[in-house]
């Protein structure tokens, strides 16, 4: 196998504009990655590889006729399987989108990414419905951990992160509700961009919970997740919830310092639900920025209870009609919750929704002195598949959910996160979040790629 | 909430949304929904006013 496939997304797209490698070797070379690893990971649920072809061949074409190449030529990427490829069915982890005749049209980030140049390997595996933080798909089967594959992926995008981990492809796209970009992120020791809410068009993508969905770019590189970010930007008049009135591209932004910031550690709430090594990682981070003040996001703990509440109406109420007619078809890890949950009264909804406007307002407060903020972006690393416990301060916590404690209460919000990876030898990879203020993602990609250069933080391909 | 209580409310409710429960699942929807509404006491214990309303949208 050629190493092709260890290429960042950058250097990807540097090497076929100059012509020493052709976007059909890469999608070549990606597609035997894929053949020979997907076996054991369990990443892709979909081989796009008659369009993945026929993409570079277009990009080749391109070249050879000296017309200049998109930013992202060649690069090849895979999108999780919720988001529409036209002529598949859009399954969104789930057995009964089966059913549901094919896409007819890309979905818009899909478009973005090849307007862009990139070449589209496949679909990818994911929680149903995105109602997860570990990827343990019961139709599709587990996703596994590339640095440990008797470990979790984190979920919901667990086939994202690994196939970025694993060097399938050297991008993925993703969506994150309550935290399904950052865990797989943290879990899988690679760079993830959850933008601020309303910011990247969700059109063609299916939905789980319309407050809070979000998508975004799993990447080995800060540069490579911001040039992906870069190109996802477009003003979507047909995306409802899409609130972004102008692109605000960041690849040109990273290369300064990032004196002008002033950076604090997430206290009280964000350290209580981090076990030791994820709080290292974050003093890690801390250490070289210098940052020491702390800062506390009043009522974390309640805001994580308020995301809870509404996912949990949301989400069901979207899958009302299949739960009447067919709840042995939905994953049973997660129907008897889907049930319970459509039941939920409105009242708690509403005041949960209320108490969300509360908590903006104070975050919003904290951020008058503050432009960073870090936290761990997950309480521990990957637990093994199948685990129904981890350890957290001597009690052991309900693994599934207790995954996305740290997240939880920053997507209620929608702030602008990146998931930095931290690794150190003989242990299992974790996560930091760099937190920005809302519309500010230049900031938080800055401080990821500062961390970068310095050698902090970094994602090596996993060895497989 | 007793545990009778939530069970009469859990059939009540998914009867209002003409939500079958298979006998075998009923259990784990109890389950579930006594999970939910432990968490669902938490925020609705916070004290909010009239003029704290629901704010979706973030505008840049």
């Amino acid at each position: 196998m050629s190493d092709l496939h260890a290429l960042g997304a950058l250097a990807a797209a540097g090497r076929v504009k100059a012509g020493t490698v052709s976007a059909v070797a890469l999608a070549e070379a990606a597609l035997a990655r894929i053949d020979a690893l997907n076996g054991r990971v369990n990443a892709f649920t979909r081989i796009t590889a008659e369009r993945a072809l026929a993409e570079a061949a277009a990009i080749d074409a391109t070249r050879a006729a000296g017309v200049p190449l998109p930013p992202l030529a060649g690069v090849p990427y895979a999108v999780k399987n919720l988001f529409d490829i036209e002529g598949i069915a859009t399954l969104a982890g789930s057995k009964i989108n089966r059913d549901l005749p094919a896409a007819r049209r890309d979905c818009t980030l899909v478009a973005q990414m090849q307007a862009a140049g990139a070449v589209l390997l496949g679909a990818l595996n994911m929680d149903e419905y995105a109602f997860g933080f570990t990827t343990e798909n019961t139709h599709y089967g587990p996703t596994c951990n590339p640095h440990d594959l008797s470990r979790i992926a984190g979920g919901s995008s667990g086939g994202s992160a690994a196939a970025v981990a694993a060097g399938m492809v050297s991008l993925a796209l993703g969506t994150d509700t309550n935290g399904s970009i950052r865990v797989p992120s943290s879990l899988c020791g690679i760079f993830g961009l959850k933008p601020t809410y309303g910011r990247l068009s969700r059109r063609g993508s299916y939905p789980f919970t319309g407050s809070f969905d979000h998508v975004g770019p799993f990447a080995r590189s800060a540069f490579d997740l911001a040039a992906a970010y870069d190109v996802l930007q477009c003003i979507d008049a047909l995306d409802p919830a899409q609130s972004a009135t102008m692109l605000e591209p960041v690849s040109s932004m990273l290369d300064g310092g990032i004196e002008d910031l002033r950076i604090a550690l997430a206290g009280d709430y964000f350290e209580a639900n981090a076990a030791p090594r994820a709080l290292m990682a974050r003093d890690t981070l801390a250490q070289a920025l210098g940052a020491t003040r702390r800062v506390t996001l009043p009522e974390a703990q309640r805001a994580r209870a308020a995301a809870f509440v509404i996912t949990a109406a949301e989400g069901s109420q979207l899958h009302l009609a299949d739960l009447r007619s067919r709840p042995n078809d939905f994953d049973p890890l997660i129907r008897d919750r889907f049930i319970a949950n459509a039941l939920a009264p409105a009242a708690w909804y509403l005041q949960a929704q209320r108490f969300r406007r509360w908590f903006y307002t104070a975050v919003m407060r904290v951020f008058e002195h503050t432009d960073i903020i870090l936290a761990a972006a997950t309480p521990v690393a990957a637990t093994p598949t199948g685990a129904e416990t981890f350890d957290l301060h001597g009690q052991a916590v309900p693994a599934r959910p207790s995954m996305g404690l740290l997240t939880q209460p920053l997507s209620f919000i929608g702030l602008p996160i990146v998931t930095v990876p931290v690794h150190r030898a003989g242990q299992m990879p974790i996560g930091v979040q760099v937190i920005a203020r809302p519309w500010h993602e230049a900031d938080a990609l800055r401080v990821a790629a500062w961390l970068e250069r310095q050698g902090v933080v970094q994602a090596p391909l996993a060895k497989l | 909430m007793t545990n009778d209580e939530m069970q009469t409310y859990i059939v009540a409710a998914a009867a209002a949304l003409e939500l079958p429960i298979a006998p075998e699942h009923l259990p784990g929807v109890l389950l579930n929904f006594e999970r939910l509404a432990g968490v669902a006491a938490a925020v609705n214990d916070f004290a909010l006013g009239p003029a704290d309303e629901p704010g979706p949208v973030w505008r840049p």
